[in-house]
C-alpha cells in the first residue's frame, strides 16, 4: 500500500516534471537568448523564495550564484525587481497556499524537487553546449541545487510516507502535489509568454492623430492613444523582440529610470491585451 | 444654444441604407426605416469622410441595414481608405462575392453578425435562409486576412446556446467575439417581450461567459450586458455627441442610431451643412452634451459623469421624456417601468418588415 503510494508520488512527480515544458526544452536546445535565461532564473529564485525550504539560506544563495552567472544582478534579483508581474503573481498564490496548508499537505508539494535534480543537470549540459559566455560558476550552483533537491526529496517522501495514514490524508498529499506543479507550471508559462516574440498585431495601424499629432493605433474596434514612451516601446516590438529583449532594451536606453522592465511589461501586456500586439511562439 | 463643444469625435459610423436582404425580429433600425431614402450617393460619402478625417476622426465603420445592399459599396470603401480612415465593415454577409473587391478598396477589418449557431434557429431569427451564406463570408474573410469579428445578438431563444456560439466563433477564426444583449430600440422594441431573457438565462450566461474567457487562447469575448437586467445604466455611446458620430443614410448627423426616434431635436444634414456644423452646431447635438440638461436624480448624482445619466432614447421611449433619467437606473422614479417589462413574456415575434398594428 505505501510503496503503491510511494510510485504514484512519483509517477505524478514523473508526470508534471517542468523538464517537459517548452521553456526547458528550449532552454535544453540552447534556442534561449541571454534575457531568457536570466528570466528563468529570475523566476526560479522567486519560486524558491515563497516556497522557503529548510535550507532556504543555501538555496536562495545558489539561485543568486546561478543568477550571476547568468549576467543577472545578484542585489537586484534578491529584492525581486527583476520578477516578472505574472511571475510575481503566481508566487502570492504560492504563498497564500503555503500558509492555508496543513504541515502534510506543504511538504507533500515540496515533492516537486522529485526530478527537479534531473533537469537541472540538463540545464548545466546545455551551458556547457550552447551558453559560453556562461560564467562556469553556474556548473556548481546547479549541481548544488540538484544534490539539495534530491535530499529534501527523499526526506519530504519519508516523512509523507510515515504521516499520509489514510486514503483521505494520501488524497490530499497528491492534491497538494498536483497543486504546486500547477503553480510552477504556470510561472514557466510566463517566461515563456515573455519570451515569445511580439510585433504590431496584422489588424493595427499606427499613425499619428490628425489633431493633435500625438502617436496612435487604430483597431477594427478600438483606438489607443499612445505617449512618447509608449511609442518608443512599440516600435521595438517588431517582431525580432521578445517582451524580455524589450524591457531589458528600454532598461539599458534608460538607466535613470527605476524598475523601467516591470512597468514594460505591464504595458506588453496591456497592448497585447487590446491586440495591439502580437505574440509569436519563438522557434529557435 | 452654442456650447463651446470640446468633444472631438474619433468614430465615424456610416449608416450607407436601411435596405436590407434579411429581416431579423431584433433588428435596431428605426421601424420606420422604409421612409429614409438613400440620399448620399459614393461622391457624397467621399466628402463626409474627407471631412470627418479633418475632424479628426480616424476609424469608420460601415454599416445600415445591410451595407453591401448598395452597389457602390466598393467605391465608398476607396473612399474611406483614401481618407486615411481605418475602414470596418459591419455586415450580415449576404455579399461574400465583392470581398475581394472591397480589400482590394482598402477595406481593413470586418465585422460579421450571426444569429445563431444553428441554422434552423439562425434562419429562423433572420427571416430568411442565410447560415451557410454567412458562414462561407467567414471563411472568406479569413482567407483575405483580415482580422475578423463576429457579433452574436443576446436574447432568450439563444442565450442557452452559448458555448456552441463560441465554439463556433473560434472555429471561424474570429480574433473578437461580441455577445450582445438584446437592446430594445427601432424594431427590436415591438419584440421585446418574445426577446427578453429570464434573469436565470443571463446569470448563467455571465458564469459561462467567464469561463469561455479562462480558456488558454481565447479570443477577446466582449459581453454586452443587458440593459434591462441592470441597475444602473450603460454610459450610451460614450454619452451623447462625445467621440462618435452616426451619418444616417439620409445624410442626417446623429450622436447615436437610435435618436431620430427623438422629437423635436433639429439635426442638420450633411447634404445641407459641412460635417464640423453638423458636429457642432446642430442643436440636436448640443441638447444633451455636457451636464446641464441633467434633471434629478442624476443632475446631483456622483456617478453622472461615468454613465452620463444613461441614454436619452431609452428614457424617451419609456417614460415619454428624453429629459428623465434613464429608467433602468434603480435612482430613477420610473424604475417600475423596467422592473414590470421584466415580468413580461410571450413567445411570437414580428418580422422586421411585417405590419406592427
Ligand atoms: C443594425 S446592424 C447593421 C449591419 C448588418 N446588417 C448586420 O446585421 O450585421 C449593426 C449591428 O448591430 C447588431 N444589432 C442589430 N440589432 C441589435 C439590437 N437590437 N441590439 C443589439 N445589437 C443589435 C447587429 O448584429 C450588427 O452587429
Ligand atoms: S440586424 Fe438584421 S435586419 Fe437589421 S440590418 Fe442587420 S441583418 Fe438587416
Ligand atoms: S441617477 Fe443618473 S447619473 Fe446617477 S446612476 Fe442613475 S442614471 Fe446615472
Amino acid at each position: 500500500m505505501t510503496a503503491d503510494f510511494q510510485r504514484r508520488l512519483r509517477r505524478i512527480g514523473e508526470q508534471r516534471s517542468l523538464r517537459n515544458h517548452p521553456l526547458h526544452r528550449e532552454l535544453v536546445e540552447g534556442a534561449l537568448s541571454p534575457a531568457a535565461l536570466r528570466s528563468w532564473v529570475t523566476s526560479e529564485f522567486a519560486l524558491a523564495s515563497s516556497e522557503l525550504r529548510a535550507d532556504a539560506p543555501e538555496t536562495l544563495e545558489a539561485w543568486l550564484d546561478l543568477a550571476q552567472a547568468v549576467g543577472e544582478d545578484r542585489a537586484a534579483t534578491l529584492l525581486g525587481e527583476r520578477t516578472l508581474p505574472a511571475v510575481g503573481e503566481a508566487c502570492g498564490l504560492l504563498l497564500e497556499s503555503m500558509q492555508a496548508a496543513t504541515p502534510l499537505d506543504a511538504i507533500s508539494g515540496s515533492l516537486t524537487d522529485l526530478f527537479l535534480a534531473e533537469r537541472l543537470a540538463e540545464s548545466a549540459a546545455s551551458f556547457e553546449k550552447h551558453h559560453g559566455w556562461v560564467d562556469p560558476k553556474a556548473r556548481t550552483a546547479l549541481a548544488d541545487l540538484g544534490q539539495r533537491a534530491d535530499r529534501r526529496a527523499s526526506a519530504a517522501l519519508d516523512f509523507v510516507e510515515a504521516h499520509a495514514t489514510t486514503d483521505g490524508l494520501r488524497g490530499g498529499c497528491v492534491a497538494a502535489l498536483e497543486q504546486r506543479f500547477e503553480i510552477h507550471r504556470s510561472v514557466f508559462d510566463a517566461v515563456s509568454k515573455a519570451n515569445a516574440h511580439l510585433r504590431l498585431s496584422g489588424a493595427a495601424q499606427r499613425r499619428a492623430d490628425p489633431v493633435d499629432g500625438r502617436p496612435m493605433v487604430v483597431l477594427p474596434e478600438r483606438a489607443v492613444r499612445l505617449n512618447p514612451s509608449g511609442d518608443e516601446i512599440l516600435t521595438l516590438c517588431d517582431g525580432s523582440r521578445s517582451a524580455l529583449d524589450v524591457a531589458s532594451e528600454l532598461q539599458n536606453r534608460h538607466p535613470e529610470v527605476a524598475r523601467l522592465e516591470e512597468d514594460v511589461h505591464a504595458f506588453l501586456s496591456e497592448m497585447e491585451g487590446l491586440g495591439v500586439l502580437e505574440r509569436r511562439v519563438s522557434s529557435s | 444654444m452654442t456650447a463651446v463643444v470640446t468633444e472631438r469625435p474619433f468614430n465615424l459610423v456610416a449608416e450607407l441604407t436601411y435596405r436590407c436582404p434579411l429581416r431579423c425580429v431584433y433588428c435596431s433600425n428605426p421601424v420606420g426605416y422604409r421612409a429614409v431614402r438613400d440620399a448620399l450617393d459614393a461622391s457624397a460619402w467621399w466628402r463626409v469622410f474627407r471631412e470627418a478625417a479633418a475632424l479628426g476622426i480616424v476609424h469608420v465603420g460601415l454599416t445600415g441595414g445591410e451595407p453591401s445592399a448598395r452597389a457602390d459599396l466598393t467605391e465608398i470603401i476607396s473612399g474611406a481608405s483614401e481618407a486615411g480612415l481605418y475602414t470596418h465593415l459591419v455586415t450580415a454577409g449576404s455579399d461574400v462575392e465583392s470581398l475581394a473587391e472591397w480589400v482590394k478598396a482598402g477595406l481593413r477589418s470586418v465585422q460579421l453578425s450571426i444569429q445563431d449557431s444553428r441554422r434552423e434557429d439562425n434562419d429562423r431569427i433572420a427571416g430568411v435562409e442565410c447560415f451557410e451564406r454567412k458562414l462561407c463570408f467567414a471563411h472568406a474573410v479569413r482567407e483575405h486576412q483580415l482580422p475578423l469579428s463576429l457579433n452574436f445578438v443576446l436574447h432568450r431563444h439563444n442565450l442557452d446556446h452559448l458555448e456552441e456560439i463560441l465554439a463556433l466563433g473560434r472555429e471561424l477564426g474570429a480574433h473578437r467575439i461580441e455577445l450582445a444583449e438584446t437592446q430594445y430600440y427601432g424594431w427590436a422594441l415591438k419584440n421585446r417581450a418574445a426577446l427578453l431573457p429570464d434573469p436565470e438565462q443571463v446569470e448563467s450566461a455571465r458564469r459561462r461567459i467567464r469561463r469561455a474567457r479562462q480558456q488558454p487562447d481565447a479570443p477577446e469575448i466582449v459581453h454586452v450586458t443587458p440593459d434591462y437586467l441592470s441597475d444602473r445604466p450603460k454610459p450610451c455611446m460614450g454619452g451623447w455627441a462625445r467621440r462618435i458620430l452616426v451619418v444616417d443614410p439620409s445624410g442626417l448627423v446623429l450622436p447615436c442610431h437610435a435618436a431620430r426616434e427623438l422629437p423635436d431635436l433639429d439635426f442638420y444634414s450633411v447634404t445641407d451643412h459641412c460635417l464640423a456644423d453638423c458636429w457642432n452646431k446642430a442643436p440636436g447635438m448640443n441638447a444633451y452634451r455636457g451636464e446641464d440638461w441633467m434633471r434629478d436624480p442624476c443632475k446631483t448624482c456622483p456617478e453622472r459623469s461615468r454613465d452620463f445619466g444613461g441614454c436619452r432614447c431609452q428614457a424617451f421611449l419609456l417614460t415619454g421624456d428624453a429629459k428623465n433619467t434613464d429608467p433602468v437606473c434603480s435612482l430613477s422614479p420610473k424604475h417600475d417601468i423596467i422592473l414590470r417589462a421584466r415580468q413580461e413574456a410571450s413567445n411570437s415575434f414580428i418580422y422586421r418588415g411585417d405590419k406592427t398594428d
